[in-house]
């Protein structure tokens, strides 16, 4: 299904690394829902769109990409204070910032005024995406869980992917000790929401364990190495990115 | 344990009117209203189709707080409030409607079967006011003749058995499928209209997607109290609002089922 993007659903947030369900607008001038969403491919209503874009809960894009939109086409998505609180934890911050910036650097990235950039690609590719960045910053954080910028990390890594291990984990560790019981608590309400029928003693050791296998000296060097790329380098060529005008998958 | 029409609960999907200024209002509105602290308000009608519908069926003094039997509609907010059956107590139900009372008065989609002249008297014969005595025994033997007795089916949203729907929601199902529109469930899940809001105690569940649950922990981190452990926090790992709305733990606690862990 090919078209332009006119919005992104369920509205990301400035302060969030992540994804969402974007509206495509066919040649035939039908709005259509899309992404990982069960209404894909269906018609939307365009005054039920204005209510949601009135109400905050999409966010309206002018003069969007034309996609040709695959099965699990979706919109990747970078916040713009996501992006500048990672750029004031140091080094660190730095180093999981380069792929960012080499994402919103990219010919198929769209800016979304002070709010943040967005791209469309396929889910799995986008969720491995995610989980890489969660897994360094992760590692980083577990390893330094008393270094100052550690708590952000582990907060950032929530603006991701709040269900990840490694982020409960890295928010767990990082608390302060009079809130760990408390966020030990939170972490198993969200957990249980999900189907998972665990007590609080398992869900620590489960923590601990995942502490204690990443804390350890790891090759995380070398991933660190990996993603010490100059900033001006494709990670992504643009052969492997949607292509506007050659009518193909919107991804690789 | 299977739900039942006596066990079906009532679905608020809740958004707010300051989103478009404020990233984290919605969230927080409906944090608030969930743990107790602000009371569920009538939101802005979507258009004058809504407020011409109250005006006919006599709802429009106070506007009412709407919710659907066993459904959240991922059209009409970003955080799903489930709310326990005994919401219909203590006067505060103002009347319902077999199907999507706005959707009758905007004769759209489905019920575009529908002439202009016929909109009022199908709104009436399709509406109750309150005290709408009898409802639940209505509602069960619709789900039993249209669904076989199964009312997971219902909340799941399949097309019940034309036999067990009145004149109209039939030829609403019939226009739709003759037409291929694919969402029909507006055209027979009965919509409920409060005059007041749900307590506290009434909250059984707070739906939302990953966007909304970052929002939601964000927001417990800068103080905001935690939704009270009555509340279950259902389809977090979820990135679209529609797949956490039908999620399995969403529609199991909308069917009336006791959730694992916290519940």
């Amino acid at each position: 299904m090919s078209g332009t993007v006119v919005a992104l659903l369920d509205a990301p947030s400035s302060k969030a690394f992540g994804m969402a369900p974007f509206v495509l607008r066919r040649e035939d001038g039908q709005l259509v829902v899309m992404g990982i969403s069960e209404l894909r491919g269906r018609p939307l209503d365009r005054a039920l769109l204005d209510l949601r874009i009135r109400s905050g809960d999409a966010l309206e894009v002018a003069q969007g990409p034309q996609v040709e939109g695959a099965e699990d086409a979706v919109a990747g998505w970078i916040g713009a204070q996501f992006l500048e609180r990672l750029e004031n934890l140091g080094e660190q911050g730095r180093i999981l910032a380069a792929p960012l910036h080499r994402r919103i650097g990219s010919p198929a990235s769209h800016g979304l005024g002070d709010r943040g950039y967005f791209w469309i690609t396929g889910h799995a590719r986008l969720m491995r995406e995610l989980e890489t960045w969660v897994q360094k910053a992760g590692h980083m954080v577990l390893q330094n869980v008393a270094q100052a910028q550690s708590r952000d990390l582990a907060e950032m890594m929530d603006w991701t992917l709040p269900e990840s291990a490694l982020t409960q984990a890295a928010l767990l560790f990082t608390s302060c000790p009079e809130d760990r019981e408390q966020q030990l608590r939170w972490t198993l309400r969200l957990r249980h929401g999900q189907g998972h029928s665990l007590d609080e003693e398992a869900l620590l050791n489960e923590l601990e364990h995942l502490r204690a296998r990443l804390s350890s000296p790891t090759p995380i060097d070398d991933q660190l190495k990996e993603i010490r790329q100059p900033r001006d380098e494709q990670v992504y060529p643009r052969s492997r990115e949607y292509s506007p005008t050659l009518g193909g998958s919107c991804y690789a | 344990m299977a739900p039942t029409a006596d066990t079906v609960r009532f679905g608020h999907a809740y958004f707010s009117d300051q989103g478009r200024e404020d990233e984290l209002a919605a969230v927080r509105e409906a944090l608030e209203i969930a743990a107790g602290r602000e009371a569920l308000q009538p939101r802005r009608a979507g258009n004058d189709d809504v407020l011409r519908a109250e005006e006919l069926l006599e709802a429009c003094d106070p506007r009412p707080i709407y919710a659907y039997l066993g459904d959240l509609h991922p059209a009409l907010g970003k955080v799903g409030l489930v709310v326990g059956r005994t919401w219909v107590a203590s006067e505060r139900l103002q009347g319902l409607s077999h199907c999507d009372s706005g959707g009758v008065a905007a004769r759209c989609a489905g019920f575009g079967c529908l002439q202009e002249n016929e909109v009022e008297k199908a709104l009436l014969e399709l509406s109750s006011p309150a005290p709408c005595d009898g409802w639940e025994q209505h509602f069960g033997v619709e789900v039993e003749q249209a669904y076989g007795g199964d009312a997971a089916r219902y909340v799941r949203g399949e097309t019940p058995a034309l036999a067990a729907l009145d004149e109209y929601r039939r030829r609403f199902v019939s226009h739709a499928e003759a037409q291929e529109i694919e969402d029909k469930r507006r055209l027979w899940t009965w919509e409920f209209r409060f005059s007041a809001a749900p307590t506290q105690e009434e909250f059984v569940a707070f739906v939302c997607t990953r966007n909304a649950l970052k929002e939601l922990n964000e927001l417990r981190r800068k103080g905001w109290p935690e939704l009270p452990e009555n509340v279950a926090i259902l389809g977090q790992q979820h990135d679209s609002l529609a797949d956490a709305f039908s999620s399995e733990h969403a529609r199991h606690c909308l069917g009336g089922e006791q959730l694992g862990g916290d519940q």
